[in-house]
């Protein structure tokens, strides 16, 4: 027994001295846009390359030019995919681009964005893609200092920090995610361009190749294809998201409300009406007398609604809301024929009767909600749905019954 | 494996047959403190057998533990040695080790937890009665490993953060109870 009691106050003095706390190492893994900076003169000599197919792992706009198919990965360049059989797209190579975000593409010349330069790439041989042309300095937005030629540009990345502690308590400790946000989408039609979708910032339209930043419209005169031309940049104000032809004229989506620029005098386009909104992200497409703008809530729309509304357009310098419709969560949208099809983001993909604007909202034909919708494109073979877990063609020619053509899954990026 | 367990069977049967085996049972409540100001309630519940001769018993623990943080359910092999006898006093020292299942604690607020690893050596004594059972008072040292996962999705439900932390409770416990 004395053994015994021995070793019981042995273990008690252990236990006190020893100190029973709690101990907690903390695991945070998160993705961030790492700041990068480049300067100018280093970034136009790497090489804008032709590379073999490679897997998608962020995309962002896509674009549709005869049977080609066009993905950006964001800031790092363009898919090339032959989408001739698109139950079975092939892709065929990869053009590194730094900094490219959107594209368009006019008479066999694909223009691409690289941080602040513009390039034009011959792609009537899609296989034998080359570059053709450099516009330089036209994207100035991305200039930190342009005298030193210092660009900022971002690094997707992924973070692990260990934190271990001795803790007394960490109830208090809050656990919250950081949110960061890559948009996606593509540019406009007409003639022999191509067609992109409702969240484009290039777009083209009578010779003349529009661009949009954050702030600014900047012309470019592509009347030769392969030599675009720096026209001028228009002030737009702050939060300019998406540009649209249509008609002679460029619908462009900002957060607070929706430009409407007549654009008879391709490179002199002048502002006919703003219709306001409250602050939101704002994709829009035009179909005759109408355009359809959806507004969403999200990071960077906090004050946002989530609704589609139709403007009745037919007086270009008054545009008049004729109807809205409560939505979930709507990002890209696209209209063929009276079909119109709404991203819902996570909640997926709607399709709408559109043949009477007063009812759209009541004529749903399907809804996908096995998948996640950021921007779709109406092609001529298949209905192309962009989102961040693939790219998606289903066959849309009865709307309330999609049928999946052909499904492309994403690399994404993952945090354990 | 088959061939195995039937080996095992069968030495274990001839064992408690040559032992005067039978079974055994207790049942505790106790508290886990840690310093500063931490406490929490547990219980648990142990079915076993006891060879007499030897003055062990060994068996199965099932206890649940209400952390601040989370309810955490230990299931543990137990050994348990009883060394001395002083008049009706006998002495009692147990360890037990197995795993804290999350059963009862699965998920709240977004947070995922899962159990680990817990070990749990207890010094006591027994205070015999004049029925078959005995009361029992204890004192010990548990240590607990858990942990709990938070995710964080954006706006398009792409995975953008996780915070796991893993947590090693390390507990003076201290319990009474019955055992059979």
């Amino acid at each position: 027994m004395k053994v015994f009691l021995s070793a019981l106050a042995f273990v008690f003095c252990g236990m006190l001295f020893s100190s029973c706390k709690d101990e907690m190492t903390r695991t945070r893994t998160y993705r961030a846009q790492i700041p990068v900076f480049l300067t100018i003169s280093d970034l136009r000599k790497q090489t804008v390359s032709l590379a073999k197919p490679r897997e998608l792992a962020a995309p962002g706009k896509i674009y549709i030019f005869g049977n080609y198919l066009f993905i950006n990965e964001v800031g790092q360049g363009i898919h090339i995919v032959d989408n001739s059989t698109p139950a079975n797209p092939q892709f065929l190579n990869f053009i590194n681009i730094p900094g490219n975000v959107d594209m368009a593409v006019n008479n066999g010349i694909l223009y691409a964005d690289s941080y602040v330069d513009l390039l034009a790439f011959d792609i009537t041989n899609p296989v034998a893609t080359r570059l053709v042309k450099r516009v330089q300095d036209v994207f100035e937005s991305y200039y930190q200092n342009k005298q030193k030629g210092l660009i900022v540009g971002t690094k997707d990345t992924v973070i692990t920090e260990v934190i271990s502690e001795k803790t007394q308590s960490w109830w208090g400790w809050n656990k919250g995610g950081m949110e960061f946000f890559n948009s996606a989408g593509s540019s406009g039609d007409g003639g022999s361009y191509g067609t992109g979708g409702s969240t484009a910032r290039f777009t083209l339209m009578n010779k003349n190749l529009y661009t949009v930043d954050h702030a600014k419209l900047t012309l470019f005169n592509v009347q030769e294809a392969s030599n675009p031309q720096f026209v001028k940049t228009i002030a737009l104000g702050g939060g300019i998201e998406t540009i649209f032809p249509y008609d002679n004229k460029l619908f462009i989506g900002s957060t607070t409300g929706m430009h409407i620029y007549g654009a008879l005098d391709a490179s002199n386009p002048v502002k006919l009406a703003t219709y306001q909104h409250i602050t939101s992200c704002d994709p829009v497409v035009v179909q005759g007398k109408y355009a359809y703008v959806t507004l969403r809530s999200g990071t960077f729309c906090r004050l946002g609604v989530n609704v589609l509304d139709v403007l009745d357009i037919q007086d270009p310098t008054k545009p008049v809301k004729v109807s809205s419709f409560p939505m979930l969560n709507p990002h890209g949208l696209t209209i063929s024929g009276n079909k119109l099809f709404i991203c819902e983001g996570t909640n997926g993909l709607k399709a709408f009767n559109s043949s009477d604007v007063m009812t759209i909202g009541e004529k749903q034909l399907s809804f996908l909600k096995d998948i996640v919708a950021v921007d779709v494109i109406a092609g001529p073979k298949s209905l192309i749905v962009t989102g961040t877990k693939g790219v998606y063609q289903y066959d849309y020619s009865d709307a309330s019954n999609l049928k999946l053509l052909s499904q492309v899954n994403l690399t994404i990026p993952v945090v354990n | 494996m088959r061939n195995t367990f039937t080996l095992l069977l069968v030495i274990s049967m001839g064992i408690a047959r040559a032992q005067n085996v039978s079974y055994t049972g207790q049942v505790d409540a106790g508290v886990l403190i840690g310093q500063p100001s931490q406490f929490s309630f547990s219980g648990q519940v142990f079915n076993g057998l006891k060879i007499e001769k030897w003055r062990l018993q060994g068996g199965m623990t099932v206890a649940a533990d209400l952390y601040e943080l989370m309810t955490l359910m230990p299931v543990t092999a137990t050994v348990k040695y009883l060394p001395a006898v002083k008049g009706s006093v006998e002495t009692v020292a147990s360890l037990s080790a197995g795993y804290g299942l999350d059963w009862l604690y699965k998920s709240k607020n977004g947070n995922n937890y899962s159990g680990g690893l817990t070990v749990h050596p207890t010094i006591g004594i027994r205070l015999k009665s004049k029925t078959t059972s005995q009361v029992n008072f204890s004192a010990g040292f548990k240590h607990q490993r858990a942990s709990s996962t938070f995710v964080s999705y954006d706006g398009l439900g792409r995975r953008m953060s996780s915070i796991t932390d893993n947590y090693k409770f390390n507990r003076l416990t201290i319990s009474a109870g019955m055992s059979f």
